[in-house]
């Protein structure tokens, strides 16, 4: 089953229709290229996935769950939208790092907010639950105590013992109990804090900057801060990675670092949709490419369906323009 | 003399540095607020807002804390008198707190636009990412904007402080003897002109600790650029 279904879409700004019906699958592990010519809407598709802009029609849904359907006038809950929105990853053209946090820091920073927010819920709920069992336990300790008193057998002194005894056993008991509550809690903490700094630092070393972890943005050059900006999307492992032209903001010489991350990240099964105008990119690691102009798919494929038998007249010029932009590149 | 005018003069200073740490202590908070409401998407409280600033910052810091010690009077039929008597305090104390309430709403209106502009001027790609590492709009304030905004905005905030230290001066149109009220009296009484440069002497030395003291966070700040 496809792991991504887009169907549908359509936004509009205004009186200005810039998504006009979008339809496609993606399937898990799978590269999509977005090209096409600028104000084609690509930007406005991977935002509506993000839920950075609301579309107006269609559907999205993933693994099966529907996280839009303009359909339903659904009330925007932003709690609800936060949620939804964590199935996608988002790495901007001009990368949006904190620049107040180191590398590291702008890494595990949304992973560790998520984690004591899960750890506070999962630790209220064993409170909750051990509140009960606690409860339970000291009305039958306040029985056995009870029973004892009523046992005339015994003599004074003998039952004032027994007491003793028996309290001091409820005691341990009770201080027991706690220990393992607390231990309950611990054990959670560790589970979804434990290995956060061991996880980050191996995000860094994955997009090759394992010896910047305490450097701040504005001492890493763009092409590095575009790397940190990855693992940073990476982090919360999200069903779907989007890229919105990450390397348009980079000197030339840089680009090729960040598209060797992001191919890197096919061999792991991230599921990626990549907007780019690096034609080379698309047609090498793309698995399907997707053509887009004036808000619609105008053509749709694999690489070679779309480099080397484009169908569509507009998709033919948009390449023949692209080879002509390189071209003049080289030359100058 | 000097023994006498120094102590004349240090009451005075206790005064407006009293002052100067009242209303900074009140209208920061207070100037968040209005900053806030000057941003809300709620259209009538942002421009009541925008009047409120343009009427404090468009007029004399001097007419509003004479126009608010007449409030009482004026708007209740309440004498200033009365309110002395019945906390039972004096009325220089009275006419302090007069002061105090003047500036205070008359820095928050000055400081709340040093704050929006600050928050305005956070990018909105920092908001979006916020967004997309699904941080809650509060973490996305407190963690991602608020910090960056302290950094900018200590320079126009340190001019404002410091401007403020000199303002203090303003209360004595209430009678307050802040230290320059205090320097005339003994100009008057003594007839040498020497405790004003005396007065000025103060405030250079706290302007220049805040110069010190604005010049560190700074440097502290530095380690990343926005
Ligand atoms: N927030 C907005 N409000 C109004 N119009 C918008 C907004 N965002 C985008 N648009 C319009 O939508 C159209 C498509 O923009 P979009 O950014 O999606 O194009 P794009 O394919 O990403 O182009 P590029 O290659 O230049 O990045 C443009 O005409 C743009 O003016
Ligand atoms: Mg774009």
């Amino acid at each position: 089953m496809a792991i991504l279904e887009v169907k549908g879409l359509k936004k509009s700004f205004g009186a200005n229709e810039v998504l006009k019906g979008i339809d496609f699958e993606l399937n898990r592990g799978e590269v999509l290229a977005i090209i096409g010519s600028s104000g084609s809407g690509k930007t406005t598709l991977l935002r509506c996935l993000n839920f950075l802009e609301t579309a107006d029609e269609g559907s999205i849904t993933v693994n099966g769950e529907v996280l839009f359907d303009g359909a339903q006038a659904e009330k925007k809950n932003s709690e609800d939208i936060r949620k939804k929105r964590l199935h996608f990853g988002l790495v901007f053209q001009q990368f949006n790092l904190f620049p107040h946090y180191n590398a590291i820091t702008n890494i595990k920073l949304a992973a560790e907010l998520l984690g004591k927010e899960k750890s506070r819920k999962e630790c209220a709920a064993i409170d909750a639950e051990r509140r009960c069992e606690r409860a339970t336990l000291k009305a039958t300790q306040k029985a056995e105590l009870a029973a004892l008193k009523n046992d005339d057998k015994l003599t004074k002194q003998e039952l004032n013992a027994a007491k003793k005894q028996l309290k001091a056993s409820h005691r341990a008991a009770l201080i027991e109990f706690d220990d393992v509550t607390a231990a309950k809690k611990t054990a959670v903490r560790e589970r979804l804090f434990g290995d956060i700094d061991k996880r980050a630092q191996a995000l860094l070393d994955r997009v090759g900057l394992g010896d910047r972890a305490k450097a701040y943005p504005c001492e890493l050059s763009g092409g590095q801060q575009q790397r940190i900006a990855i693992a940073r999307a990476l982090a919360l492992s999200p069903d779907i990675l989007c890229f919105d032209e990450p390397t348009s903001a980079l000197d030339p010489e840089l680009t090729g670092e960040v598209l060797k991350v992001i191919k890197g990240l096919k061999s792991g099964d991230s599921t990626m949709i990549v907007v780019t105008h690096e034609m080379d990119f698309a047609r090498n690691v793309a698995d399907k490419v997707i053509f887009m102009a004036d808000g619609v798919i105008e053509e749709m494929g694999s690489p070679y369906q779309i480099f080397e038998a484009p169908k569509s007249e507009k998709t033919k010029a948009f390449l023949q323009k692209s080879r002509e932009q390189t071209l003049g590149e080289d030359i100058a | 003399m000097f023994a006498t005018v120094t102590a004349d003069l240090l009451n005075g200073f206790g005064l407006t540095v009293l002052l100067f740490a009242v209303t900074l202590v009140a209208a920061i908070p207070l100037g968040l607020i209005v900053a806030f409401c000057s941003m809300t998407r709620f259209i009538p409280l942002k421009w009541l807002t925008k009047v409120f600033v343009w009427v404090i910052r468009g007029t004399p810091l001097m007419l509003q804390i004479i126009v608010i010690s007449f409030i009482p009077n004026t708007l209740f039929e309440i004498p200033n008198r009365a309110i002395a008597d019945f906390f039972g305090t004096s009325m220089a104390n009275v006419n302090f707190i007069f002061v105090c309430v003047a500036f205070i709403i008359n820095y928050a209106a000055y400081f709340s636009e040093i704050f929006r502009g600050g928050i305005e001027s956070i990018p909105k790609g920092q908001h979006e990412a916020a967004q997309v590492l699904g941080m809650t709009k509060s973490q996305t304030f407190f963690l991602v904007v608020l910090p960056q905004v302290v950094k900018r905005i200590i320079p126009p905030m340190s001019n404002e402080i410091i401007t403020l230290v000199k303002d203090t001066s303003l209360a004595r149109v209430l009678g307050v003897v802040e230290i320059i009220l205090a320097a005339n009296q003994a100009v008057n009484l003594y007839v040498v002109i020497w405790p004003l440069f005396y007065a000025g002497a103060f405030y250079l030395a706290f302007n220049g600790i805040l110069t010190l003291l604005f010049s560190f966070i700074e440097k502290k700040l530095s380690y990343y650029k926005v």
